[in-house]
C-alpha cells in the first residue's frame, strides 16, 4: 500500500465531517473554513484515487502493515508514483491547511464572545481540527522518507518539517 | 512639485547658537519629510526642516517638531535589565544579558528546531537592521518566523501590489499626487496621519482647485471635511462599495478596454464578481445614497487622472486585501497607472515599514524574493554563501498565528525589536498571557507596557543616535546620519543584532562569519548586491548620494541614475513565474498558489485583475453590544506614544484616551460631554469620558488607540478583536462590536436641595445635571426624587491642529 493512503483516506474523513457539520452555519469565518475545505474534498477526491492505483502496483509486502505506513526508506517499495503526479494536490491539501487552521481557531474564539453563534459542533470541529494536522503531519514525514527533503520542501510548508541543524 | 515655495519649520531649545545641524529625515510617520537635527553640546536640542528635499521642503508634522524630546527624557534605559528568580527585572551587564540571550535560544534551537525562535521587528527602525534580521533569522538562526508591527501597517499593501501586479512597490508617488485630477483617499485620514502630506495636496487645491477629492470613511474627519464627496460608509464595507463602484464604470461604458485587452488578464471573472452589485445593493450595504454613488462613479469613470491612496481605514478592515486589490482592479480598467498622475498610492503608516518589506525582516525573502521559488532561494543562498536547504520556504507566518503557535508551544523564544505589542496588538491581554508564558527579548529606549512580559531587556539608541536609511510610503530611500553619541551604556539594534550573531557562532559555508559588515554603511553596500535586479533594484544608491538628491526611489540604478519616480511606465509588470515576488494567493481564502498554478493564469508580464467578493466583517453589533467599535489615530500622538508622551507639548495636546460618539446616541443615552462611560467588549472593557459630536456616525464609536498603560483602563485593544485578512494576516482593528454602558451615581433630592446645589456636591454643572437626568429646567427637580449623576465628568477637548500655516 501507498504509505499515505490511510492518511489521506483519515483526512478525507475529516474535512468530509467538518464539511457537513459546517453545512447550516452562517458566518463569515466558516465561510472561509469552508471554501478551504471544499478545495481539499476535490483535491483529495483526485489524489486517493491515484493512491489506490499506486498501491495495487506496489509488490505486496507482508512484513508491511496496511494500517501504519511503513517506516523503509525504499522508495520503490513504498511509491512507483513520481511527486509531480502528486505535487498538485498536496499543495492544495497543506496550503489550504496553512490558512484554515488559524482561521478555525479564530472561529472558536468568536463563537465564545457571541454565545448566539455557539454550536454543539465547536469542539468537535476543533478536534478535527487537530486530527487534520496529525494527518498531515504524518503525510509530511512520509513524503520526506520516499522522496527526500529537497523535493519536497516547495511542497510541505517548513512548519510541518523541521530543518534539521 | 507642488510646492511653491519653502518653509523652514523648526523646534529648538536651546541657550545661544546650536553648535551643528546634521542631516537626516523624520522618524515619525511614513511621508519621510527631510529634516536637520539640532546639536549643541553633544546633545540634541531640536528640528529644523530640510527647504531642499522635495518631499517637504522644509516643512514638518507636529509629532515630527517634537520627536527628539525622547532623546533627552530622563527615563531613557541605560543599562539591560534581566527578570530575576523574584519576578523583578534588574540591572544587568551586556555581557550577562547577551549571554542569557544567547543560551536561550541555542536552547530552543536544540529542543524545538528552528521555528521555535520567533522574531518580532518594527516599521521605525532602519533598512539595514532589517535586512540583517532577515539575515541571522533565515540564513542564521533558520526560522520561517520573521514578522514586525509593520503587519499591523502595511501589510495589505504588499499583499495587494503582490496580487495585482507579481511585486511590492507602489506605483503612484507623491509627485503624482501633485498632478493628478482626482484623488480618492480610501480610509486614508491624511489630514492626522500626514500632515506634511495633506498641506502639499491642499495648498494645491487652494491654488488651482485641483484635485477633485473623494474621501471615503465611515468618520467625518478633518480630511473628509475638505473633500469635495465624502462617501461615510457603513463600517466594513468597502469592497461591497468598491464593486458597486466597479460595476457603474463597467456599466457606464468606462473602460479603457485596449489597456485592459493588452496589459491586464482575469476581465472576465473580476466583470462577473462585480455583476450584481447595483447601485441599490450597494447603497443598501454601504449605507451611502444611490446618487452619490453615480456621482463617485461619474468622477472616478471620467476623470482624465486619477490617484488613490489607501491607509489603515482600508488595511485593517474586513476584506482589507481585497479592497486594495479592487482598487487596484479600479485603476487597471481605467488603463490609469504608470502615467503622470496616475495610480494606486498604497501608503504605509510608519517611517520605515516599507524598508522592512523590501529588506525581507518581514514577509518574503530579501530584495522581493518569492519564497516559494527554489531559485529565488538559491540566490539568497549564493548570495549569503549558505546551503539552500537550510533556508526555510513557504508562506510566511504573521503574529496572530506566531501568537497561536506560541500557545500551542510551538515558539519558545520571541524576540522584540523596537515596538510594543502590549499596547498594539489586538485582544492585547490575550496575547500578554502568550508571551507571558515564553522567554521574550525586548531591545527598547524605554521600559514600555511590553516590560509586563520581558525576560531581557536591552536598551538602544534612538533616531539621531545612529545611521541608516529608511523607505517612505512612495519608495523614496532617504539617509539618516548619526547627529550625537548615544547615551553610556545604550548599543545600537544594529550593534545588538551583529553581536548576537558573533556569539551564536553564525558562519557561513567556509566558515566565515556570517554577517560580514559592522557598520551601517557597509551593510548597504551588502544589501545593494542583494538588491541587483530586483524591483527595489539600490546599486545606484550610495549614502552619498541619498544626501545629495534628498532620497531617491527604488529602482536606482545604471537604467535610472536618479531613481523612478513612477512604476510601471512601460506597462510591463513583474508577473513572470521566474521573477515575480508571489506566485499570489486565492483572493477569497488567502490561499497559497503553487508555482503551476500561478503559470497556469499566463500572466506573463501583465498586470492580474481578480474577482472581489465580499465578506462582511467577522464581528458585528448584536443584542449583547449593540454598537460598531473602530480604533485610529489621533494628529499629536505616534503610536503608543512612547516617543509622542516624553514631548511635553505633546503630551499636553491629547493626554488621555475617549470615546467618540454621535450625539443622537448620547442623547438617546443621556450621556453628557466628558462623562466617563465604560466601553465593553467581549474582550475587556475601559472606562473614558465622551466626546459627543457628529465625527462619527450614529451607531458607531470611535476610541484611540494610543493609549495603553496597564493601570489606566484607556487601552483600545483591550476591546478590539484579533481576527485577520486571509491575505495579509493584518489584524480588523476597525471592526468589532461594543457597549456604551453609563457610569452613574443615585442621588434622592431631599426637601428643598436645588439644582445649584446638588451639582456643586458632584463638581457638575446644572446643565449637565439636567442632561444627565432628561430635565429641562432646574425647577423639573422635585423632592424624592432619584436623580443620576455621573461619576466623572472630564473636560477632554483636543486642540485642532491647523496644517496650512501659510
Amino acid at each position: 500500500m501507498n504509505p499515505l493512503l490511510p492518511y489521506c483516506e483519515a483526512l478525507s474523513e475529516d474535512v468530509n465531517q467538518v464539511l457537513e457539520q459546517t453545512a447550516p452555519m452562517k458566518h463569515p469565518l466558516i465561510e472561509l473554513i469552508r471554501y478551504s475545505l471544499e478545495e481539499q474534498q476535490e483535491a483529495l477526491k483526485k489524489l486517493i484515487p491515484v493512491l489506490t492505483a499506486d498501491s495495487e502496483q506496489i509488490p505486496s509486502d507482508d512484513n508491511v502493515s496496511h494500517q501504519q505506513p511503513s517506516n523503509s526508506d525504499q522508495h520503490t517499495d513504498q511509491s512507483a508514483l513520481s511527486l509531480d503526479q502528486i505535487r498538485p494536490y498536496l499543495s492544495i491539501l497543506y496550503q489550504n491547511n496553512e490558512v484554515a487552521e488559524p482561521t478555525m481557531r479564530a472561529w472558536v474564539r468568536a463563537v465564545h464572545w457571541i454565545p448566539s453563534f455557539e454550536t454543539e459542533h465547536t469542539e468537535q470541529i476543533r478536534n478535527r481540527y487537530k486530527h487534520m494536522r496529525e494527518q498531515l503531519d504524518e503525510i509530511a514525514v512520509n513524503l520526506r522518507e520516499i522522496y527526500g527533503q529537497a523535493a519536497i520542501k516547495y511542497v510541505v510548508p517548513t512548519f510541518y518539517l523541521e530543518v534539521s541543524l | 512639485m507642488s510646492w511653491q515655495k519653502e518653509r523652514i519649520d523648526m523646534n529648538i531649545y536651546s541657550q545661544g547658537e546650536v553648535d551643528k545641524w546634521v542631516y537626516s529625515t523624520c522618524n515619525i510617520c511614513s511621508i519621510g519629510c527631510g529634516c536637520h537635527i539640532a546639536v549643541k553640546d553633544d546633545k540634541i536640542v531640536g528640528i529644523k526642516g530640510n527647504g531642499q528635499h522635495p518631499i517637504n521642503r522644509g516643512r514638518l508634522g507636529p509629532k515630527g517638531e517634537n520627536q527628539w524630546y525622547a532623546n533627552n527624557s530622563s527615563d531613557r534605559l541605560l543599562t539591560p535589565l534581566i527578570r530575576r528568580d523574584n519576578g523583578q527585572l534588574e540591572p544587568a551587564s551586556w555581557e550577562e544579558a547577551m549571554e542569557l540571550i544567547v543560551s536561550k535560544a541555542r536552547e530552543s534551537l536544540e529542543r524545538q528546531g528552528s521555528n521555535s525562535i520567533a522574531i518580532y521587528s518594527t516599521g521605525q527602525g532602519y533598512l539595514e537592521d532589517y535586512y540583517t534580521i532577515a539575515k541571522i533569522g533565515r540564513a542564521g538562526l533558520h526560522t520561517h518566523l520573521l514578522d514586525a508591527n509593520t503587519r499591523l501597517c502595511t501589510a495589505t499593501t504588499e499583499f495587494c501590489l503582490l496580487q495585482s501586479f507579481g511585486a511590492d512597490g507602489t506605483p503612484a508617488s507623491f509627485d503624482d499626487v501633485d498632478v493628478t485630477d482626482t484623488l480618492m483617499l480610501f480610509g486614508h485620514n491624511v489630514a492626522e496621519t500626514g500632515t506634511v502630506l495633506h498641506e502639499r495636496i491642499m495648498q494645491r487645491k487652494q491654488r488651482e482647485g485641483k484635485p477633485y477629492i473623494i474621501a471615503v470613511d465611515p468618520r467625518h474627519t478633518l480630511t473628509a471635511r475638505h473633500a469635495d464627496l465624502h462617501l461615510q460608509l457603513i463600517p466594513g464595507t468597502n469592497v461591497a462599495l468598491l464593486n458597486g463602484l466597479v460595476h457603474l464604470m463597467i456599466k457606464n461604458g468606462n473602460i479603457d478596454r485596449q489597456f485592459v485587452e493588452q496589459y491586464t488578464i482575469g476581465f472576465d471573472e473580476m466583470e462577473q464578481s462585480v455583476a450584481d452589485w447595483t447601485p441599490e445593493k450597494t447603497s443598501k450595504i454601504t449605507g451611502i445614497p444611490v446618487e452619490q454613488l453615480h456621482e463617485a462613479a461619474r468622477v472616478l469613470g471620467e476623470t482624465p487622472s486619477m490617484v488613490t491612496t489607501t491607509l489603515q481605514g482600508t488595511f485593517q478592515s474586513a476584506d482589507a486585501t481585497t479592497a486594495c486589490v479592487a482598487i487596484n482592479n479600479m485603476h487597471l480598467i481605467r488603463g490609469q497607472i504608470g502615467k503622470p498622475g496616475c495610480g494606486p498610492l498604497h501608503m504605509a503608516g510608519q517611517p520605515s515599514s516599507s524598508a522592512n518589506r523590501t529588506a525581507g525582516g518581514v514577509g518574503t525573502y530579501p530584495a522581493q524574493r518569492n519564497p516559494m521559488n527554489p531559485q529565488h532561494l538559491q540566490e539568497m543562498a549564493d548570495l549569503w554563501n549558505v546551503d539552500e536547504a537550510t533556508l526555510p520556504a513557504g508562506p510566511e507566518k504573521g503574529i496572530e498565528e506566531q501568537l497561536d503557535m506560541i500557545e500551542q508551544g510551538k515558539v519558545t523564544f520571541f524576540w522584540n525589536i523596537g515596538t510594543n505589542p502590549m499596547v498594539s496588538l489586538p485582544n492585547r491581554r490575550r496575547a500578554r498571557k502568550a508571551l507571558e508564558s515564553i522567554f521574550v527579548v525586548v531591545q527598547d529606549p524605554f521600559l514600555t507596557e511590553t516590560a509586563k512580559v520581558a525576560d531581557v531587556i536591552l536598551p538602544v539608541a534612538l533616531w539621531g543616535e545612529k545611521e541608516g536609511t529608511m523607505e517612505n510610503a512612495d519608495r523614496t530611500i532617504n539617509v539618516l546620519r548619526k547627529a550625537v553619541e548615544a547615551p553610556q551604556g545604550v548599543k545600537s539594534d544594529l550593534q545588538i543584532l551583529i553581536d548576537f550573531a558573533r556569539r551564536m557562532d553564525l558562519k557561513d559555508k567556509d566558515g566565515q562569519p556570517l554577517i560580514g559588515y559592522s557598520t551601517p554603511e557597509e551593510c548597504f553596500e551588502e544589501w545593494k548586491t542583494v538588491s541587483r535586479g530586483r524591483p527595489c533594484d539600490m546599486t545606484g544608491m550610495t549614502y552619498d548620494k541619498l544626501e545629495q538628491h534628498n532620497g531617491m526611489r527604488w529602482p536606482a540604478n545604471e537604467q535610472h541614475p536618479t531613481g523612478t519616480p513612477r512604476l510601471y511606465s512601460d506597462y510591463k509588470f513583474p508577473t513572470d513565474a521566474d521573477y515575480s515576488q508571489s506566485y499570489t494567493k486565492d483572493q477569497f481564502s488567502g490561499r497559497a498558489l503553487s508555482r503551476d498554478e500561478f503559470v497556469s493564469k499566463q500572466a506573463n508580464g501583465k498586470a492580474i485583475l481578480h474577482a472581489t467578493r465580499y465578506l462582511p466583517p467577522t464581528e458585528q453589533p448584536n443584542e449583547e453590544y449593540p454598537t460598531w467599535l473602530t480604533t485610529g489615530r489621533l494628529v499629536w500622538h505616534w503610536h503608543t506614544r512612547t516617543k509622542t508622551a516624553r514631548s511635553p507639548y505633546l503630551q499636553m495636546a491629547a493626554p488621555n484616551a475617549y470615546v467618540e460618539i454621535h450625539e443622537e446616541d448620547a442623547a438617546a443615552l443621556s450621556i453628557v460631554q466628558g462623562e466617563v462611560v465604560r466601553i465593553s467588549s467581549p474582550r475587556g472593557w475601559i472606562e473614558v469620558p465622551a466626546r459627543i459630536g457628529t465625527a462619527v456616525q450614529k451607531g458607531l464609536v470611535f476610541v484611540p488607540f494610543h493609549y495603553g498603560s496597564w493601570e489606566g483602563h484607556e487601552s483600545a485593544n483591550d476591546l478590539t478583536a484579533d481576527f485577520t485578512d486571509p491575505l495579509s494576516k493584518q489584524p480588523t482593528f476597525k471592526q468589532a462590536a461594543c457597549r456604551i454602558d453609563k457610569l452613574r451615581k443615585q442621588h434622592i433630592v431631599v426637601g428643598e436641595e436645588s439644582a445649584d446645589y446638588i451639582a456643586e456636591q458632584y463638581q457638575l454643572t446644572v446643565e449637565h445635571l439636567l442632561q444627565a437626568n432628561r430635565l429641562v429646567t432646574p425647577y423639573d427637580i422635585q423632592s424624592g426624587q432619584t436623580l443620576e449623576v455621573p461619576i466623572s465628568v472630564v473636560n477632554a477637548p483636543i486642540p485642532p491642529y491647523i496644517p496650512q500655516r501659510g
